[in-house]
């Protein structure tokens, strides 16, 4: 009898979480990001392997924005205070991250921990493709003409650097994220990250050149929650947010 | 079948040579385990590696504070010589084998002591990074066998030698002297300088010069420097990898053992 009443327990306990989770709800996140200030020159690196690839010389621009309205692409964007509770839908996915042209494609790339990162080589010269988290290797292959593509499961969350020894000038970025709340700007500055459970969040946006900017947001069910990043070119920066 | 005897004789050949690392008196990982490697640790490898096991012993002042390579930082969870994939934590066999055998020209062989006392030695390295506690590192098999035909493998290793673009860092020659390697452009995870191998002397390469471990070196790569995994690529036909290996031996005339 004891046990019956126990199971009962256990499943109204149940039922009542799923129904103050329906009850909170989720909403929209859609994060803006600007750059004001004088875009730098490219930097001119001299290529002096592959020429017939990679070209005699790589203009590396590392802050990409639309002009004159200043929108920043390739920044990216996560939830900060979140934790993956293993019932929200989660992007766990095969990610592709290219060798080609002489660069990696695409040049930054979030993704949920989880998620199986697949390395491939389009050029018709080798690379060797280099991964590293913090001070660990992450992953560090041979990418020769015509090979297979090589794929590794990314378990630990946090930001991995893209490299290739034999170019040094490419590099890219692989931010990992424990939940499925992140994103990455477009070419307009913007990203949309979805089903955010409601309440109030950190927001942060990070770009590999102009550092990172936090942001408190109020996400209300059903609705969306925008937030508007501004860098600076003296490396400072604000942000504005608000609620519909 | 005669063709598949050779081969099997040959992998037993190979698992025999490379027994000077078995494990017949490995104790188990328990506190009293790490306790002891602590102390031995303490009195061997501390002066290089430091008591935090950061390879910021005071030793390491005297190694060159700016030159590559570091004494290891067993906290960063990043390991060179190992059986695994890259990225990928060594198995205890591994740190085993380096302590044993040591690292021509930087660290010496602790051969001398007992087992017991190394695989004390491994329990303790391995509780100064978290992931030895959830990670199960898996080796890499040595798939395959020398090719008894030595001019034909040397013939294929040169080819591949080739089309593995080695020369970029290793030189035409294998004199350690590529291109890449001549810009300064090699870096070690650190971000010192680092030079290729100088592959025409194998009595100073670091893994091992044996042909089971360049194989090895070859699957695996050197995680915190340049050199790269050709797994993906070495398993696509059983000799290659030892086709290759043999053709780095040939480049030597230094006897090997």
């Amino acid at each position: 009898m004891l046990l019956i009443a126990l199971f009962i327990a256990v499943i109204l306990s149940n039922v009542q979480e799923s129904l103050a989770e329906t009850e909170q709800g989720h909403g929209a996140v859609n994060v803006h990001v600007l750059y004001r200030g004088t875009v730098p020159p490219p930097t001119e690196v001299k290529v002096t392997r592959d020429p017939e690839t990679c070209g005699t010389t790589i203009y590396r621009q590392s802050i990409t924005v639309r002009s004159p309205s200043g929108e920043l692409k390739d920044a990216m964007v996560m939830v900060e205070d979140i934790h993956a509770s293993g019932k929200e839908q989660t992007r766990t996915q095969s990610m592709v991250l290219s060798n080609s042209k002489c660069s990696f494609s695409p040049h930054v790339m979030p993704l949920q921990t989880g998620s199986t990162l697949e390395i491939q080589n389009l050029d018709q010269v080798m690379h060797n493709t280099h991964i590293t988290h913090e001070l660990r290797t992450f992953i560090n292959v041979a990418m020769v003409v015509n090979g297979r593509p090589v794929a590794k499961r990314v378990a630990n969350p946090g930001l991995y650097r893209v490299q290739c020894d034999v170019h040094k000038f490419m590099e890219g970025y692989v931010l990992a994220s424990e939940h499925p709340y992140f994103g990455v700007t477009d070419e307009r500055g913007s990203a949309k990250i979805t089903d955010v459970p409601a309440g109030e969040h950190d927001i942060s946006v990070w770009h590999e050149r102009l550092g990172q900017l936090q942001a408190h947001i109020t996400v209300p069910p059903n609705g969306e929650a925008t937030a508007t990043f501004e860098f600076h070119e003296d490396g400072t920066g604000h942000s504005r947010r608000m609620n519909r | 079948m005669r063709c598949q005897n050779l081969v099997c004789g040959l992998v037993l050949l190979l698992a025999l040579g490379t027994s000077t690392v078995v494990q017949a008196t490995k104790p188990e990982d328990t506190a009293a385990t790490r306790a002891q490697g602590q102390v031995l640790f303490e009195r061997t490898c501390l002066f290089c590696h430091g008591a935090t096991g950061q390879g910021d012993g005071p030793a390491g002042w005297f190694l060159g504070r700016y030159a590559s390579p570091r004494p290891r930082n067993f906290t960063a969870g990043s390991f060179k010589f190992r059986s695994t994939p890259s990225g990928d934590l060594p198995t205890d066999q591994d740190l085993f084998r380096t302590i044993t055998k040591g690292i021509p020209g930087y660290m010496p062989s602790f051969a001398s002591l007992s087992e017991a006392a190394r695989w004390q030695i491994v329990a303790y390295v391995k509780s100064f990074y978290p992931g030895f506690r959830t990670e199960t590192p898996v080796p890499l098999p040595l798939v395959g066998a020398p090719t008894p035909q030595l001019a034909e493998s040397l013939d294929r290793g040169r080819a591949l030698y080739t089309s593995f673009e080695c020369h970029t860092c290793h030189g035409t020659e294998g004199r350690g002297d590529g291109p890449v390697t001549q810009a300064g452009e090699l870096k070690d995870a650190s971000g010192l300088q680092i030079q290729a191998a100088d592959l025409t002397r194998p009595s100073s390469f670091k893994n091992g010069a044996s042909l089971p471990d360049l194989v090895r070196t070859l699957l695996t790569g050197l995680d915190g420097t340049p050199m790269p995994s050709y797994a993906a690529r070495l398993s696509d036909r059983e000799t290659d990898a030892w086709d290759l290996a043999q053709y780095l031996r040939a480049l030597s005339a230094e006897s090997v053992p």
